[in-house]
Parts: structure tokens; C-alpha cells; sequence
């Protein structure tokens, strides 16, 4: 499978620009991470790529065709976990997704459902009523129903929200075992999350790719950007550096920076992800 | 995924639904409502009581529920978001189509579950009047077909708006518009609330299903195509409905069908043969000048002959009339009036095709059909017709009319064959109906008949009238019998001979002969004529009656009315009235039609001093005199009545209603309780009988054409004036 997404821009009717000039390609297999600011075109460009909705300039294509022409391939080969959902309250976990199953035309509906309840550590709640359920149990619904009869392409919005860290760790380690022969998107704050599993990350920011490359790629952007410094209470951070974290210690407070110059009595350190991301949202808002 | 798969799916997730099965539960208890206080149809009759009302209350609020139900399914989907996912797996349209696949489903579901649970009480209840095929036809016509409707109005209204409380009002003014007044007499506007004013038991009549059936589809054409217009409405990604309906619209077949069924469903309408499509009111014929009158000549002809096919199941009607002018050379343009469902197949003089006009005017449900006869030739003019008889539009939607029914045919005037008003003749008529109908031409029985062996036999008449005035069939028995000298043929549906039998109704008969011969003198029938009373079908409500014939509609036989004389006194009143009116009517002594007095007043009362006999005083006093009393008393404090001159300033709709109203207060009830007055004044029951029974004697000094009894003969019989017998 392979998406390529040409130049595209979404401008709602409200007059607000979501996405602007997006270019990107993916091809099997793929596991890219998205991140961005809240308000950025995560959504957006999630839901342009699964049909839902269709893009003021510029083209999508599957497999060099364009998607709304493929609209039902695309969606028969497709998992998605949007942001926010709805379920039917009335159907049991195993009836909803016996549902789901028979919505996408699954074949071996039963050994399917087995097989996503028990990658979901949701089997002993298989006959409890979608209502009883709590927030992480309903998301657990959402991404098995997301993972049902082994899509192509799962596009994964806010998966872990809700999640307790050790469901947290436990699901990203499924979605990386599936990107194997998949095109996985995954939209996240976590960061971390990205830098665990995902070969690819894309940093969105005002409707705009910023960055896209492997993580690697875009932690080596910010070498000798990041910097440790140990500051008393009550001092500001120094101008043109952002804040990446505050650590009490014996001496004051230990701060990790991340800027363009760093001030001289910072140490440089070798930077995370998170840095990274940081560093990249904080150079785009310094150019505004 | 297809379609059908997606419709499987739909339908097993809504089996869990619980509001699917309380909206179920509360659809099969619905019917109940049709036993007690949503009563649409005549009630009097088994069929209406216990077939009618409960399908059309099921039907009505069924449909509410549905639709209810519908748009809340729909809702729900956007409400809660679960459309996110759903749309991200199928089409929203496909989803939409198979959702509301499932749910008209259910509601057929339903409908057969309403089937089987009313099944045993309506067969305990009607016995031998039950019919199976019957019961279920009106469940199925009705009930589900209306459900079907409503689904789908909900389904569109909400997909169009796809706002919850703006699709409530749509479907709500929808419905409104079903029970408004603009509605309320039309078999065609109530799509909700069907229009089916009385069944009858005796003579199954499948007229109302007919229309029934013909309305329903005419609905489910509408609303499947504004269904269809609404899928194209349907929100996709994230448009609003401009653009998701322009998107939508590049499915070409959606709209395509959706205009089709719409405009399918307006031909339907448009074409409908039940009723005629000329005035609402009935035409003086005296004000409307078709052929100029100077040109029409009475003409003499040599024969007159009336062949018709009837076609119960069909309704349908094929004939062919021959007027046989082999003496009359005259020529000249003559025209012919027949209803105005009949098309004209072909018309020959002389063995040659004469051409002819149907000019399309419509008048009181009859069409003209014109054309010329040449001069100087003789010969048969032969006339052949096909069609449906349909309904005057002015009688609408009263149950008066000509129709052809499983086991009942009801035909007059033009709607057996056309009629020359202008040619002299008595006629012939051979009709080949269904063997186990009984025919009667002009209110006599038609003896004879040929067997086709293929089920059906052709009876042959003479009529005195070029036309035959009335033709009736049905599947009747006969039972003869007299009292004192006085041959009486009681002719009744068969399926009601338990009735009669149990309710011993020819004893009661007796009774009320008995009652007018020993009060009054005998009647006209004493020796070798009969008279014929005969039971019709409730299509034609009430009594009438004419020389030597009485008729009631069958309420007055009917298992509810003779089981309970108690209950009221409408239906018996009938019974007894019509044969009252043999003594007092066109037969007996014939009364001047005027303000206060017709032969309608004397034959009240006659009914009155009968049910006091034979019921009790309190009996005639409750369900008589106190209800003549409150009509009276009711239309004396009438405005229009006490001040008739304000009258004159009303529109000429509300004043024809009024004038009637009044002249049925004045025959029915002012007037009897004027003779009753009079029977105080005169010095009681017996003075007042001796009265009567001198009047009736003196029949023959009266004629109702030149010399009718007036309202002053009865005064001076009875020594009394006007002012004696006022009752303001």
C-alpha cells in the first residue's frame, strides 16, 4: 500500500486554515508518529486520509489513484481510532465488535474477535455491556475494534488517552509488532511513545509539516541545543530558550533547556525526542 | 460489503436494542385503543368494531411510534459520535439504507406478531362473520404499509435536517395535515390516519381495501422517493447539506428513482378511478346546458338491450348496449350519460363505426358521451364500455355509491350502462355475475338465469326504464312468509342466517305488520303482490324505501345491534322505520314535503308507538321522546334558526349544511313530537290511532303529485291548529 499525499491544504467553512501545502508519502511498511501542538491539523490530516473528509486544494492518492475514488478499497482496508467516539451502549464488548466485524466483512469473525480481545486484555470483559465499562476499558473497545481483521492501514488518533503507563507501554509494543507489513499512524503528545516504536515522525505545527524524518534525523537536528543548568528559585529562563523539564536537586533547581544559543553557564547534553520536538515547535514559534 | 450483508448487520445490532422492543411492545398493545376511545370506523358493525378500529388505531400510533423510534436510531449515530467509526468502515448512505431496511423490518415483524395476538379474540368475537383473509389484509394494507410510510418520512426528514426537534415538526405537520380538516374526508390526503368509514359483515367488501390498498401505495411511492432525495442529503465529509447533496447527487440512479417513484406516486394520485374528478357539490343538472335542448327529440326505440360482465375481484365492469332505431330515421345528435370510470370502446350504427365525443364535462359523477345519428337510416346502435365505477365526487366520501364488490354489487343509473334521457323503451338487461350472487334489478328479484358452467350464470331482465334505475347483488338468501294475507320475501346476507335464526328477526318483522295492520288497516300488499325487505350492505348507510320495497342497511341485522336492544334505539329505529314507511310513504299515504311535515314525522312516530309496545314506556321515553325532545330543544336555541334571515349571509357551503341540519330536526323529530302533542290534545294513543287509521283509509283521495296530504289535512283530522301544536 502507498499513500501519497500531494500538496494539499484544508481550509474549513469557517474561514479556518487547518492544513496548508502538506506533502508526504507512506508506503508499506511504515510506522509514523505525529505530533504536534493541540490545534495543530493532526485530525485533520488524519481524517483526510481515512475519506472522512475531502481537502480544499490537492490531491490524495492510494496506490497512485485518488483516494475518494477508492474510498471503499480504502476503507475496507483500513482501522481507525478517532479521538473521540461513540459506542452502542446497549451491545456487549463481544457484540460490538462482532459488529464491527461483520461491518467490515471480516472473515472468521470469532477467531478475529478472540484474537483482538486478547490483544487488548479485554477477554474477561467480553460479555459486559458497553455502558458498564469505564474510560481506558471503552478506549480498549475503540482500539480493538480499530485492530479487527488485520487492516493495512491503522490510523490511530490519541490511542493511549485513558490508558494506565503499563497498558500504555503494553499497546505501543502491539502497534509496533503490526507495523511490520502495515502503514501505522499514530497521533500523540506522548513523545515518548513515538520514540519507542516508530521508524517515522512527522512534527505538524499551525497546519504545517515542520519536520519529517526518522526520530534519529530529527534528534540529530538539535545537538548542542540542549542544555542542563541548575538555577535558584525565583530566576526566569534565559531569553530564547524553552524549559524541556525542572528537577529539584540538593543545590536549587536543575533545568533542561532547549534554544538556539545556549546561555554559557548551561552544559550541553545529548538531546531526546522530546527535546527535539521541542526544539522544533520553539524555532517555528521564534520565526513567528 | 453488500448491501444485503450490511442489512443483516444493521438488523442484528437492533435486536439488542431495548427502546426496538419496548417500541414493539407498546405497537402490539396499540390495537387495544381501536376496542374503546380511538374508534375510526362504524362500530356497529363486527368488522368495524373488531377489525377496523383496532388495525386503524395500531396503524396510527403504531406510526407515530416508528417514526419516533427512526429518528431517535438516526440520531443516536450522530449524537454519540459512533458514526465517526461506522463511516470510517462503510458508506453513511449504505448504512442508512440498510438501518432503515432493518427497521421497517421490525415493523413488519410487528405486524405479523399483531396478526397472530389479535387473531383469536377477533375470530371468538365475529364467529361466523370471520373471515381470515379478511383480517389479515386489513393488517397488512393498513397497518404495515402505514408503518412503512411513517419510517420512511422520519428516516428523510431527519436525514434532510438531520436535526432531531426540526424533523419532529416536519413528520408532526406532516401528520397534522393527515387529521386536519382539509383531510378529513379524503380517502387520499390521510396518510397517517387511513380513512375507512364502516365494513360491512354480511356482504365482504373489499372497496375500502381497494382504496386502501391504492392510497398506501400512493404514500409509500412519496415517501420512498423523498427517502431517496434525503439519502442524497446525507451528511459526508463533513459538508454541509448543499454540498453533500450536490455530492450526492453524482449518484445519478438516487435521484433518478427518487423523481420516479415521486412522480409514479402523483400519477397514482392523479389518476385515481375511485372518485370522479368533478365538482364537490352536487350540479343542478337544470342549470347546466350541454346539448341545446330544442335539437333533442324523444325518440321510441324499438328494443333496448343491456349485456354486462362484472368482475368481482377486479371490480371492473364490461358491456355492451344495443338501442335498437330500426323505425326511427330522424338522425340528429343525441347524447348518452355514463360514469365517469367507464371509457367508451366503440360505437356502431348500423354495423358501422359512428364517431363519437366524450367531452369531458362532469356532471354529479356522470360524463356525456355525444354523437350523431345519421338521417334517413335505421338501424341498432350498439355502445360497448369498460371500466371501474367511480364514486360522484359530491357524494364523497359518504358511503352512497356504485361499486362492484367480492360478494356485493351496488350499480345505478349510468353506472350500469349509458342512458338516453331522451329515448322512450323498456329494456332488457342480461348480467353475467359469480354463481352464488343474487341479483335484483329496480329493487325486484331476477329470476332467470343461464348456468356457464365455468362458475358464473347470466340473469336476464325487463326493465320498465330504457336504464335500469338500480341494479343489486349479492350472496342472499330468502325466506317467504306472510302475515295475514300479506306475502313478505325478507331477503338478507347469508352469513348472517344465524343471525335472523337467533334473533328470531322473522317473528319480529311480524310484530311490526301486525302492529301497523291492526292500527292502521292492511296494507297495499294484501293479496298477490309481495313485498320485498330487503337487507343491503352498510356501504349504503340507512334505510329507504320505495313501492312494495323496503330496505336497512345490515347494521339493523347486525350480531352487536339485535344482541342488546337496550343499548339504543338507532339501529332498531331503522329496522322498524323502514317498514313503517309501507303505510306511511310513496305506497301508502303519500305526505307533502314541506317545512314541518313530511312522511318521515308520521312514520317516527309510528316507529315510537311500536317500541313502546314492545320495549315499554321507559324505554320509548329514553330513546325516543327525550331524544326528539333535545333536538328540538337544541335547535330552538339555534341562532340561524331563531333569526333565519342571518341565515342568507352565510357562504352558500355553511348555509346548505344548516338547511339541512334543520330539515332533519323538523322531519325526525320536531314533527313527531308535534303528533304526540296532538295525540295529548286529542285525548290520547287511541283517539290519535283512530286518526291515523282514518287517514290512511282515505289514501286513495290523495295524490303525491297533484294532491298530497298536507300538514293541514292533518290538523283538520285531528280538529287542531298550528298554534296548538307549537312547540316554542
Amino acid at each position: 500500500m502507498k499513500i501519497e499525499v500531494n500538496d494539499i491544504t484544508m481550509i474549513y467553512p469557517s474561514g479556518k486554515k487547518a492544513l496548508q501545502d502538506i506533502t508526504l508519502q507512506a508506503e508499506t511498511p511504515n510506522f509514523i508518529g505525529i505530533l504536534g501542538p493541540n490545534g495543530a491539523g493532526k485530525t485533520t490530516l488524519m481524517k483526510l486520509l481515512i475519506a472522512g473528509m475531502v481537502p480544499t486544494k490537492g490531491k490524495i492518492l492510494l496506490d497512485g489513484k485518488p483516494l475518494i475514488s477508492q474510498e471503499k478499497r480504502l476503507k475496507s482496508r483500513l482501522g481507525y481510532l478517532p479521538q473521540s467516539f461513540g459506542l452502542y451502549d446497549e451491545l456487549t464488548v463481544w457484540q460490538f465488535l462482532d459488529y464491527m466485524a461483520a461491518l467490515k466483512g471480516v472473515k472468521d469473525k470469532n477467531k478475529a474477535i478472540d484474537f483482538v480481545l486478547g490483544q487488548t486484555n479485554m477477554s474477561e470483559l467480553r460479555k459486559m455491556k458497553i455502558y458498564s465499562l469505564s474510560g481506558g476499558q471503552r478506549q480498549r473497545v475503540g482500539i480493538a475494534q480499530a485492530l479487527l481483521g488485520n487492516p493495512e492501514l491503522i490510523i490511530l488518533d490519541e490511542p493511549t488517552v485513558g490508558l494506565d503507563p503499563e497498558e500504555r507501554v503494553k499497546f505501543r509494543n502491539i502497534f509496533s509488532e503490526m507495523a511490520q507489513n502495515k502503514i501505522i499512524l499514530l497521533s500523540t503528545h506522548i513523545v515518548e511513545d513515538v520514540q519507542a516504536v516508530c521508524n517515522r515522525v512527522l512534527v505538524i505545527y499551525s497546519g504545517s509539516i515542520l519536520f519529517d524524518g526518522t526520530p534519529s534525523a530529527l534528534i540529530s537536528q538539535t545537538e548542542g541545543h540542549v542544555g542542563l543548568y541548575v538555577s535558584q528559585p525565583g530566576e526566569d529562563i534565559p531569553q530564547g530558550c524553552e524549559a524541556v523539564s525542572k528537577v529539584n536537586v540538593a543545590d536549587g533547581i536543575q533545568c533542561r533547556i532547549v534554544g538556539d544559543k545556549l546561555p554559557s553557564f548551561a552544559k550541553g547534553v545529548e538531546p531526546t525526542l522530546e527535546d527535539a520536538y521541542l526544539y522544533c515547535i520553539r524555532r517555528e514559534e521564534g520565526k513567528e | 460489503m453488500r448491501l444485503i450483508s450490511l442489512y443483516r448487520v444493521e438488523f442484528k445490532r437492533l435486536v439488542f436494542s431495548k427502546v426496538l422492543w419496548i417500541i414493539m411492545a407498546l405497537c402490539l398493545c396499540a390495537p387495544l385503543l381501536g376496542y374503546s376511545v380511538f374508534a375510526m370506523s362504524f362500530s356497529e358493525v363486527m368488522s368495524g368494531k373488531y377489525i377496523a378500529n383496532p388495525v386503524l388505531a395500531g396503524t396510527t400510533i403504531g406510526a407515530v411510534l416508528w417514526a419516533v423510534f427512526t429518528v431517535i436510531e438516526s440520531d443516536r449515530l450522530h449524537r454519540t459520535g459512533t458514526d465517526v467509526i461506522t463511516d470510517s468502515i462503510g458508506s453513511p448512505i449504505r448504512l442508512c439504507i440498510a438501518r432503515t431496511a432493518a427497521i421497517l423490518t421490525f415493523s413488519m415483524l410487528t405486524t405479523f406478531l399483531c396478526i397472530l395476538i389479535y387473531l383469536p379474540y377477533t375470530a371468538d368475537k365475529l364467529e361466523y362473520l370471520f373471515s381470515l383473509s379478511f383480517y389479515i389484509e386489513n393488517f397488512l394494507v393498513f397497518m404495515m404499509f402505514t408503518w412503512f410510510v411513517s419510517i420512511l418520512f422520519a428516516e428523510a426528514f431527519y436525514q434532510i435536517t438531520r436535526r432531531i426537534e426540526i424533523a419532529a415538526m416536519l413528520y408532526a405537520a406532516l401528520s397534522y395535515f393527515s387529521f386536519s380538516k382539509f383531510a378529513s374526508d379524503d380517502y387520499f390526503m390521510r396518510w397517517v390516519n387511513p380513512l375507512v368509514i364502516a365494513y360491512s359483515d354480511g356482504f365482504p367488501s373489499i372497496w375500502p381495501l381497494r382504496v386502501g390498498v391504492y392510497t398506501r401505495m400512493i404514500w409509500f411511492l412519496l415517501a420512498a422517493g423523498v427517502w431517496l432525495f434525503a439519502l442524497l442529503c446525507i451528511r459526508r465529509y463533513q459538508k454541509n447539506l448543499v454540498c453533500s447533496f450536490i455530492r450526492g447527487f453524482k449518484k445519478l440512479y438516487i435521484p433518478v428513482l427518487s423523481a420516479v417513484f415521486i412522480l409514479m406516486g402523483a400519477l397514482l394520485w392523479i389518476k385515481q378511478p375511485f372518485v370522479d374528478h368533478g365538482a364537490e357539490e352536487y350540479i343542478d343538472e337544470g342549470e347546466v346546458v350541454v346539448v341545446d335542448e330544442e335539437e333533442g327529440e324523444f325518440i321510441e326505440a324499438d328494443s333496448i338491450k343491456h349485456s354486462l360482465v362484472l368482475e368481482p375481484l377486479t371490480g371492473r365492469l364490461s358491456g355492451k348496449s344495443e338501442y335498437d332505431y330500426s323505425h326511427y330515421t330522424g338522425g340528429g345528435e343525441r347524447k348518452m350519460m355514463i360514469n365517469t370510470g367507464y371509457k367508451i370502446a366503440s360505437v356502431t350504427y348500423a354495423g358501422e363505426a359512428l364517431p363519437f365525443k366524450m367531452p369531458g364535462d362532469i356532471i354529479n359523477g356522470e360524463q356525456s358521451v355525444l354523437f350523431t345519428l345519421p338521417k334517413g337510416k335505421g338501424g341498432v346502435l350498439t355502445i360497448e364500455f369498460e371500466g371501474f365505477p367511480a364514486m360522484a365526487r359530491y357524494q364523497y366520501p359518504y358511503l352512497v355509491y356504485d361499486s362492484i364488490d367480492k360478494e356485493y354489487i351496488s350499480l345505478s343509473n349510468a353506472c350500469i350502462a349509458p342512458g338516453d334521457l331522451e329515448t322512450l323503451g323498456k329494456s332488457t338487461i342480461s348480467v353475467t355475475l359469480p354463481e352464488k350472487l343474487i341479483p335484483f334489478l329496480d329493487y325486484e328479484p331476477m329470476n332467470d338465469f343461464v348456468d356457464n358452467h365455468d362458475g358464473t350464470r347470466t340473469w336476464t331482465a325487463e326493465s320498465d326504464l330504457t336504464c335500469p334505475m338500480s341494479f343489486r347483488a349479492g350472496d342472499y338468501k330468502t325466506e317467504k312468509f306472510s302475515v295475514g294475507d300479506m306475502g313478505i320475501d325478507f331477503v338478507y346476507g347469508k352469513k348472517y342466517e344465524k343471525t335472523v335464526k337467533d334473533n328470531n328477526v322473522e317473528q319480529a318483522i311480524i310484530d311490526v305488520f301486525d302492529y301497523c295492520i291492526k292500527h292502521y288497516g292492511k296494507s297495499s300488499y294484501a293479496g298477490d303482490k309481495r313485498l320485498t325487505l330487503q337487507q343491503i350492505s352498510i356501504m349504503a348507510m340507512g334505510g329507504h324505501a320505495w313501492e312494495g320495497y323496503s330496505e336497512w342497511f345490515e347494521v339493523v341485522l347486525s350480531p352487536e345491534t339485535l344482541s342488546d336492544l337496550r343499548k339504543g334505539a338507532n339501529a332498531t329505529e331503522v329496522f322498524i322505520h323502514e317498514m313503517v314507511h309501507q303505510w306511511w310513504g310513496s305506497y301508502g299515504l303519500e305526505c307533502k314535503e314541506e317545512e314541518l311535515w313530511s312522511t318521515e314525522g308520521l312514520t317516527a312516530y309510528s316507529t315510537y308507538r311500536i317500541a313502546k309496545e314492545k320495549y315499554g314506556e321507559l324505554y320509548a321515553k329514553k330513546y325516543y321522546l327525550d331524544i326528539w325532545k333535545e333536538a328540538v330543544d337544541r335547535q330552538n336555541r339555534e341562532f340561524y334558526y331563531r333569526y333565519p334571515k342571518y341565515l342568507k349571509k352565510l357562504p352558500k357551503k355553511y348555509r346548505a349544511t344548516l338547511n339541512e341540519q334543520n330539515e332533519g330536526t323538523n322531519w325526525y323529530c320536531r314533527m313527531p313530537l308535534m303528533i304526540k302533542k296532538a295525540e295529548e290534545l286529542v285525548g290520547g294513543e287511541e283517539k290519535m290511532d283512530e286518526i291515523l287509521r282514518s287517514m290512511y283509509e282515505k289514501r286513495s283521495e290523495y295524490d303525491s303529485y297533484s294532491n298530497p296530504f298536507t300538514y293541514q289535512d292533518f290538523l283538520d283530522a285531528c280538529g287542531l291548529t298550528e298554534e296548538d301544536l307549537n312547540l316554542e
